[in-house]
C-alpha cells in the first residue's frame, strides 16, 4: 500500500481511459491494474496533488500604503518582489513566474523575441548538423550518377556550417562543432569529386578525337 | 535584458521514436526538459517540477504489436526466399534459375532484416508510455518507451520534484479501536 494520505476518491484518474482510480490511486513499488482497462500503472503522487500552487491573481495587485515598495509599472501597487532579471520591483500582476523564476513581462518578452530564455526557446534549427547531413548524405553513392549536383550540394553544406558557426546549437548537446567541421570536410569533398568528374570526361572526350 | 546563462541539463536514461522524431528527457534544476529531435531540428517542451501532481509509467502493447509485425514478416519472407530457392534447385538444369537468385537473396535479407528487429525488440523489455499531471491534465511523454529504463527515470524524476516541493504528506494516523464494551 502507498504510504502517502489517501487520494480523494474519483479525483485521480487513469490516464489510459480517464477512470477513477482507488483512494490510494498510485504505488511506486508495485504496478496496479486500471479497474476499467486493466492498463498496468506504476507511478506517484507529489505534494503539489494534496497543495495545488497558490491561485494566480488576476485582479487588482495588493494597494500599496505609506512606507511600501511599490510596483515599477503599477505605483499604486504594493512590490512583492523584484524581477529576477533586470531587479525591477513587481506586484503581484505584473509577476510572470517561470519555474522558480520570476519576471517581469518586459524581461519576459525581450527573452521570447530573441530566444534569450532558456526556459522559454520551443524549437531549435541545428545548423552544423544540417551541414553535416548535406555533406555526408550525397556522398553515400547514390548521388554518385547526379555528380553535377555534388558541386551545389557541396558548396551548400560549406556555407550552412559557415552560417550556422556562431549561431546557438542545440539547448542540450551544446554547439556540435565536429559536425560543422565534417560538414565543411565533406563539402570540399564533394566539390573536389564534382571537379574530379569534370576533369575525367573532358579528359576522355579530348582522347577519344 | 541580459542574456541569462543557458542552464546545465543531465540526459536521463532511455529514449524513445515517435512520429516527432527521437525523444529523450533531461532534467533542468526546476523543470522536466523533453527534446523531441529529427537530427537538424530539435523542439523543446517543459514541464516544471513544481507543477507536477503525479508521475506514471503505464505499460502498452506497443512491443507485442511491432514482435508480431516483424515476426510475421521474417517468417513470410522466409518462406518465399527459401520457396524461390527450392524452385531454382528443382531447375537447375535450366539456364534461367541463376535468376531466380537475386528475389531469393532479397526475400532473404527481408527476413533476416526483420528477425533482427524481432530480437531487439523482445530484448529491449516491455514497452510502456510515461505520463505526467499537471493542473492542464495528463502529459505524455515521448521517452523512455521500455519499462526498464522508465522504472528508473521514474526513480530519478521523482526525487527531482521532492526535491522541489518537498515530500508528499504522510498518511494521517489511523483512529484507535473502539474500547470494547464492559458486559456485567
Amino acid at each position: 500500500m502507498s504510504t502517502t494520505a489517501p487520494v480523494e476518491p474519483g479525483s485521480l484518474t487513469c490516464p489510459a481511459c480517464g477512470t477513477a482510480l482507488g483512494p490510494y490511486g498510485l504505488d511506486a513499488a508495485n504496478e496496479a491494474a486500471c479497474p476499467k482497462c486493466h492498463v498496468g500503472l506504476r507511478g506517484q503522487l507529489f505534494r503539489a496533488w494534496w497543495a495545488p500552487p497558490a491561485p494566480v491573481p488576476t485582479e487588482k495587485g495588493m494597494p500599496a500604503t505609506e512606507g511600501d515598495a511599490v510596483c515599477f509599472f503599477h505605483p499604486t501597487n504594493r512590490a512583492v518582489l523584484p524581477c529576477d532579471a533586470c531587479g525591477r520591483f513587481l506586484c503581484s500582476v505584473c509577476d510572470m513566474p517561470l519555474g522558480s523564476r520570476h519576471l517581469c513581462p518586459v524581461c519576459l518578452s525581450k527573452g521570447m523575441g530573441k530566444n534569450k530564455l532558456a526556459e522559454i526557446i520551443p524549437r531549435r534549427f541545428l545548423w552544423a548538423r544540417a551541414a553535416f547531413l548535406l555533406g555526408a548524405v550525397p556522398l553515400c553513392g547514390i548521388f554518385i550518377f547526379l555528380w553535377p549536383i555534388l558541386f551545389a550540394s557541396g558548396g551548400m553544406s560549406i556555407l550552412i556550417a559557415l552560417i550556422g558557426w556562431g549561431r546557438p546549437g542545440s539547448l542540450v548537446r551544446g554547439k556540435q562543432r565536429w559536425a560543422a567541421i565534417f560538414g565543411i570536410i565533406f563539402g570540399l569533398l564533394q566539390i573536389g569529386v564534382c571537379v574530379g568528374f569534370f576533369y575525367f570526361i573532358a579528359y576522355v572526350s579530348s582522347h577519344n578525337k | 535584458m541580459s542574456a541569462s546563462p543557458e542552464p546545465t541539463y543531465r540526459k536521463v536514461r532511455g529514449g524513445g521514436y515517435s512520429w516527432k522524431g527521437h525523444g529523450r528527457l533531461w532534467l533542468a534544476n526546476d523543470y522536466l526538459l523533453e527534446v523531441n529531435s529529427t537530427f537538424i531540428i530539435e523542439s523543446y517542451r517543459r514541464i516544471f517540477f513544481q507543477d507536477v501532481r503525479a508521475f506514471v509509467v503505464q505499460r502498452t502493447n506497443v512491443r507485442r504489436i511491432w514482435g508480431w509485425v516483424f515476426g510475421v514478416t521474417a517468417s513470410i519472407a522466409g518462406l518465399v526466399a527459401g520457396g524461390i530457392l527450392w524452385a531454382a534447385a528443382i531447375n537447375r538444369h535450366e539456364e534461367w534459375h541463376v535468376a531466380l537468385y537475386f528475389p531469393a537473396g532479397f526475400f532473404g535479407l527481408v527476413s533476416l532484416l526483420c528477425l533482427t528487429m524481432w530480437i531487439i525488440n523482445l530484448t529491449l523489455g516491455p514497452s510502456c508510455s510515461c505520463q505526467a499531471l499537471t493542473p492542464t491534465g495528463w502529459h505524455a511523454l515521448s521517452a523512455p518507451r521500455r519499462l526498464g529504463p522508465a522504472n528508473r527515470a521514474q526513480v530519478e524524476i521523482a526525487a527531482a520534484i521532492q526535491a522541489v516541493q518537498g515530500p508528499p504528506p504522510s498518511p494521517a494516523p489511523a483512529p484507535p479501536p473502539p474500547a470494547p464494551v464492559a458486559t456485567s
